[in-house]
């Protein structure tokens, strides 16, 4: 029935440990709102040592993973040169045992840890009924889940028992990836989803765990959040790894590794122009400067270089059809993106504009080549402002 | 205070996601129908002459200039070069005799580029298939012009609707299937060149450009209520389904003109219909109405039912009502 029959494949098969990241001697701490209010140029570190706050309470803080001093504060980041700790160094950062902390202040525990909540939390207001565990890769060129799922299960399963302490208890826990004979201790059942890009998005995940593409109270977790918050339960110490793939391998790499240092080690050259994204090609955002410090949240590095991309133009759509064929969520982006383009944003409320995932299929079939999935983000910004500020959501034809 | 970034760093691109793209482009889609309609191209000098290259060659030129001037005029970036009014101009060459004089080629193909595709908008906003609508202007308009058994006498060929019409069923009995396919049938100068459209129908699915939905459900249905006429009671009056699929405009129209993108519906039931319903117009009008063939005003019919077949659609996911 499609024009085309390419179809985005979430599984590779890659299921080798992970590969150490290069040995840095200058780390860039991405700070992206955090304040650098404990450190000043010049203060020695251990590592775990707190480096930068996060002011929301569901943003987790960000210390060091190495021992260094503070060359530098920016607006962005904290530069830190890597160096042996001397006597004059701060002591030591001690593990947390988990035991001693009540299941009230975990939350906060995890937070100081450096560990980002919304990832973690509810989606609608209510309590959830489950947490689903996204076991699926992101987005094709990222490899990092079936890896995480063959060797790292003990990772895993911490960070499953630690979920009951801050989160409301649940009646199950479901892990949804691409094989239905994977199991987690922890998880009363695995359900098999077709490893097929954009199916790791959370509503359609939930189709798949209960039968109906309603949206209910259910809390998704992806199996990267998962990791990073099983390695703080085993290890009782703050977050200062993560894992990343980059070019289609998975490596683990201390966090303010700086991009441009993990891409060399890849052996990736990049050239003038070219696009460094974070995360995958669908959903990552490009960086402007490549020094830039690598994020415990962050997923993957993707190069997009110069030319190999058709440029966006500014055609008038052709109605044919290929994005309504590609859309997961049976929407008409050919209509939304004539819609937004022209500022009509109430009629992109009825077209159901905040059903969208962002999945960016539309924009990659266009032939076209509008920004349909960029002209439909803009519709849905200018809906949710209008929503939420109870305003009816004006439209410049009426 | 802020660190000097390094000047032997590369300049990166910055843009939002997606980054990644099919590669497919509007000119890539026009050059896949310009290849398509190549075959029926050289057929159609073969049984006409070069009366056919001068009226495809005058028509591609003029919906090029007009669509140019009219652009260039409304301060507009021309497109020229994604071949899309070329192609527009191709197509209503197909529909006209080999012997249309020059200014009903040049005549037609601007009021077909003017009014049935850059007073909606240009590329991507007519409603209807903008060949269809040079096509009926001016064959109300100069409809002895615009009839092969009129303008294109020095042939051997003939037009097995007119006979079938005016002479009944018995006149044409000796085309054969091979006859009709090869375009040993005289019609408008590209349409008759059946098998070769069937041959750039074929490509257009191959790649991708079009789907099966329009030309199964169009040809399907042309079939089929040609079927029942010819089963039926009196069915000795009546032509063949075959005979009825393969003469006339009913192929071209079903690979080239009703797969028009702007004018055709985008789901697959709307495309089953709108197939359906211009093929038992096409039908209606050859059985019941006042001509030969009926396949430009079947579809002009079936283009403006598209709005209405498009509320047809699946339901968004995990939308209530």
């Amino acid at each position: 029935m499609p024009m085309s029959t390419n179809i985005f494949s979430l599984i590779t098969g890659d299921t080798k440990p992970f590969l150490s990241g290069p040995i840095a001697e200058e780390l860039h701490v991405y700070l992206n709102g955090r304040s650098a209010k404990s450190v000043k140029k010049k203060t020695e570190l251990v590592p775990g040592m707190l480096v930068a706050e996060h002011a929301d309470p569901k943003k987790g803080d960000v210390h060091t993973p190495v021992a260094g001093v503070v060359t530098d504060i920016t607006e962005h980041a904290v530069i830190i040169k890597v160096q042996p700790s001397t006597e004059t160094a701060p002591e030591a950062v001690q593990p947390i045992d988990f035991s001693t902390v009540p299941d009230s202040e975990m939350a906060e525990t995890l937070k100081k840890l450096g560990l980002d909540l919304p990832l973690l939390v509810p989606v609608t207001g209510k309590d959830p009924i489950m947490h689903v565990i996204a076991g699926l890769n992101p987005e094709p060129g990222l490899c990092y889940a079936e890896a995480m799922l063959a060797n790292c299960k003990e990772t895993l399963e911490a960070g499953i028992a630690m979920l009951s302490r801050f989160l409301p208890p649940v009646r199950e826990i479901v892990l949804a990836t691409h094989d239905a004979s994977i199991t987690l201790k922890g998880c009363n059942r695995t359900v098999a989803v077709p490893p097929v890009y954009p199916n790791e998005h959370r509503r359609i995940l939930m189709s798949y765990v209960t039968g109906s593409e309603k949206l209910k109270a259910i809390n998704t977790i992806d199996i990267h959040a998962l990791y990073i918050l099983g390695r703080v339960a085993q290890t009782g110490l703050p977050v200062t790894e993560t894992v990343i793939t980059v070019m289609g391998k998975n490596y683990l790499v201390p966090i303010g590794t700086p991009i441009d240092l993990m891409l060399a080690h890849a052996g990736v050259t990049v050239h003038e122009d070219d696009r460094v994204i974070v995360g995958g090609p669908f959903r990552g955002y490009a960086i402007k400067n490549i020094t830039q410090g690598i994020a415990a949240s962050d997923t993957g590095i993707t190069v997009v270089p110069n030319g190999a991309t058709a440029p966006i133009s500014d055609n008038a759509c052709l109605h044919c059809g290929e994005c309504v064929r590609h859309c997961p969520m049976r929407l008409r982006p050919n209509l939304l993106s004539r819609y937004s383009e022209f500022d009509n944003y109430a009629q992109c409320k009825t077209e159901f504009v905040r059903r969208c995932i962002e999945c960016g299929l539309c924009t990659y079939w266009c032939p076209a080549r509008r920004p349909v999935a960029q002209l439909i983000k803009l519709a849905k910004q200018h809906s949710i402002l209008h929503i939420s500020q109870n305003e009816p959501v004006p439209n410049e034809f009426e | 205070m802020a660190k000097e970034i390094l000047t032997t760093a590369p300049t990166l691109t910055v843009s939002d996601a997606p980054f990644w793209h099919c590669g497919r482009s509007v000119q890539g889609i026009m050059r896949d129908y310009l290849i398509a309609l190549l075959p029926a191209a050289v057929m159609a000098v073969v049984m006409y002459g070069f009366d056919a290259l001068r009226v495809i060659a005058l028509s591609g030129a003029t919906a090029m200039i007009v669509e140019g001037l009219t652009l260039h005029y409304l301060k507009r970036d021309l497109q020229l070069d994604n071949y899309s009014a070329l192609l527009q101009g191709v197509l209503f060459a197909f529909l006209l005799p080999a012997g249309a004089p020059w200014w009903l080629v040049v005549a037609g193909c601007a009021l077909m580029m003017l009014l049935g595709r850059l007073v909606f908008g240009g590329l991507g906003a007519n409603p209807v298939c903008p060949p269809l609508v040079g096509w009926a202007i001016i064959t109300i308009a100069w409809k002895l012009f615009m009839d092969p058994d009129a303008s294109v006498l020095n042939t051997q060929l003939v037009n097995p609707l007119t006979q079938l019409r005016y002479f009944g069923v018995d006149k044409v009995a000796h085309f054969t299937t091979f006859d009709l396919l090869s375009g040993n049938q005289l019609g408008a100068l590209g349409a008759s060149q059946v098998g070769a459209l069937l041959l750039g129908g074929i490509y257009l699915l191959a790649r991708r450009v079009i789907s099966w939905h329009i030309p199964v459900a169009f040809i399907g249905t042309v079939a089929i209520i040609a079927s029942i006429f010819y089963f039926g009671e009196n069915g000795e009056q009546y032509a063949s389904p075959v005979f009825h699929v393969l003469t006339g405009s009913v192929v071209f129209a079903a690979f080239f003109l009703a797969t028009d993108y702007s004018s055709s519906p985008v789901g697959s039931v709307p495309m089953l219909i709108f197939g359906a319903f211009a093929g038992f117009m096409v039908m209606m009008i050859r059985i019941y109405g006042i001509y030969p063939d009926g396949v430009p005003f079947a579809l002009l019919l079936a283009n403006l039912a598209v709005p209405l077949l498009e509320i047809i659609r699946p339901k968004p996911f995990g939308a209530v009502r």
